[in-house]
């Protein structure tokens, strides 16, 4: 399927609608920041609108928007190596209300927080989008024994957190 | 190589999911969609590109005439810049009493190399407008140090969170100090070239400026003051600057340098 940004349904503006909030989470993830993910998430729009006419050959508009975020994130990670980010900006939210556990919440995110990008990247990919690991390789062109290890690093971290906040919940 | 034995972690994640764009945001990427999308065809824009260019190069070249100090900067602000800058929100700072039509606050650390990056970038452009638009635009320079000595900023509720820059109070306090004797850009250029020799080691002795140095109270007392203000407006990025109480963050000397001149245009 080719790409181009005119007035049919490969129109940016309507992928926008379609794709925007699922890939500005997935910036979010990578970045920590909601400033930067929606300045990375609208540079690729940017981007594909100058593109004007020119056909982008990819398998899938969803994988190519995917595929743009995430070197835009990490271009822009490169370019403030230390310039600290985020402070206060919510990572996640509920996913159905009446939950009642903001400590688990603030546990995860602060842990997630602590991560390197290309863990909390890997977390967000399997753990929120149920991607495979394969799939994972494929998007991030790491091997899949990489993909594996940032996962399982990820995700004892996690458990730490979890563990500590709940002892923190019965004490 | 697919495994479950994370499922107790997965399920509490899935409780969650990772948050989305405010409404505003996914209005302001949208409405700068639409901006570009309603561009004429290339052989139109080109065109009208021709028109645009030949008519006001013509006319600044006979301005130019008379006026050796023509404006360069109006006419360097990309188009969609300045469409999307007409429809950013604006807050209000409310400590601001600088009258001038144009108002940059800057929250910076010394210690940070992409608020060291923007300084440098934006000197000349200032001195520049300054001296074409004498007193249009007031720009003050607050402190946000991510060093718990002075600011209790919070990443994480880790009690054992470290200082992301240690030191930095110290530095912020030096500059103020180096600025009461006409000093501080030559003290902001000397961090520049020599920041990454501290990653490791203990500042130098300049930048840590005595107890009993003439001024520092003051010092002390506007790099708090400065801390307070940008709790109030939601600091988390350095460096970040509010231009007529619009925000940039990040490595944006260009949209910066736009946004003022943008706001000058807008003013006159």
């Amino acid at each position: 399927m080719s790409l181009r940004a005119s007035e049919n349904d490969d129109d940016p503006g309507r992928l926008y609608e379609r794709y925007g909030p699922a890939l500005h989470r997935y910036a979010l993830m990578i970045l920590g920041s909601h400033q930067d993910a929606e300045d990375a998430v609208q540079q690729v729009f940017l981007a594909l609108v100058r593109r004007g006419s020119r056909r982008v050959p990819l398998d899938s508009v969803q994988r190519y928007l995917h595929v743009a975020v995430r070197n835009e994130c990490f271009t822009l990670l490169r370019r403030r190596r230390d310039t600290p980010t985020n402070g206060g900006d919510a990572l996640l939210e509920d996913v159905a209300s009446g939950q009642d556990r903001p400590d688990e919440r603030l546990a995860l995110e602060a842990a997630l927080r602590d991560l390197p990008p290309e863990q909390r990247e890997v977390v967000f990919l399997k753990a929120f989008e149920g991607l495979t690991l394969q799939e994972i390789a494929d998007l991030t062109t790491e091997s899949i024994n990489t993909v594996a290890s940032r996962y399982r690093y990820a995700m004892e971290k996690l458990r730490a957190a979890l563990k500590q906040e709940q002892r923190h919940g019965d004490s | 190589m697919e495994t479950v034995e994370f499922e107790d972690v997965e399920r509490a994640l899935g409780r969650y999911r990772p948050a989305g764009p405010t409404p505003e945001a996914a209005g302001r990427i949208a409405g700068a969609l639409a901006c570009h999308r309603n561009r004429p065809r290339w052989w139109a824009q080109a065109a009208a590109a021709f028109v645009l260019l030949a008519v006001p190069l013509g006319v600044w070249m006979w301005m130019s005439r008379s006026s050796p100090q023509s404006e360069r900067a109006e006419a360097s602000v990309p188009a969609g810049f300045a469409a999307e800058w007409s429809q950013q929100p604006r807050i209000e700072l409310p400590w601001v009493t600088a009258e001038a039509p144009v108002v940059v606050v800057g929250f910076n650390d010394w210690l940070c190399s992409g608020c060291l990056e923007v300084y440098v970038d934006l000197e000349p452009v200032l001195r520049e407008i300054e001296q074409r638009h004498p007193g249009a635009v007031s720009l003050t320079l607050e402190d946000w140090p991510w060093d718990l000595e002075c600011n209790p900023y919070r990443s994480s509720p880790d009690p054992a969170q470290k200082s992301m820059h240690p030191g930095a109070c110290d530095v912020a306090i030096a500059v103020r100090l180096a600025k009461a004797r006409g000093e501080d850009s030559d003290l902001i250029s000397w961090i520049r070239a020599h920041l990454e020799e501290w990653r490791t080691s203990e500042l130098p002795e300049v930048l840590r400026p005595a107890q009993d140095a003439p001024g520092r109270d003051a010092a002390v007392a506007a790099m708090r003051e400065g801390i307070l203000k940008g709790q109030r407006v939601g600091i988390n990025t350095t460096p970040t600057y509010f231009v007529n109480g619009v925000k940039l963050s990040g490595l944006k000397s260009r949209e910066i340098e736009w946004a003022i001149r943008l706001e000058l245009e807008r003013r006159k």
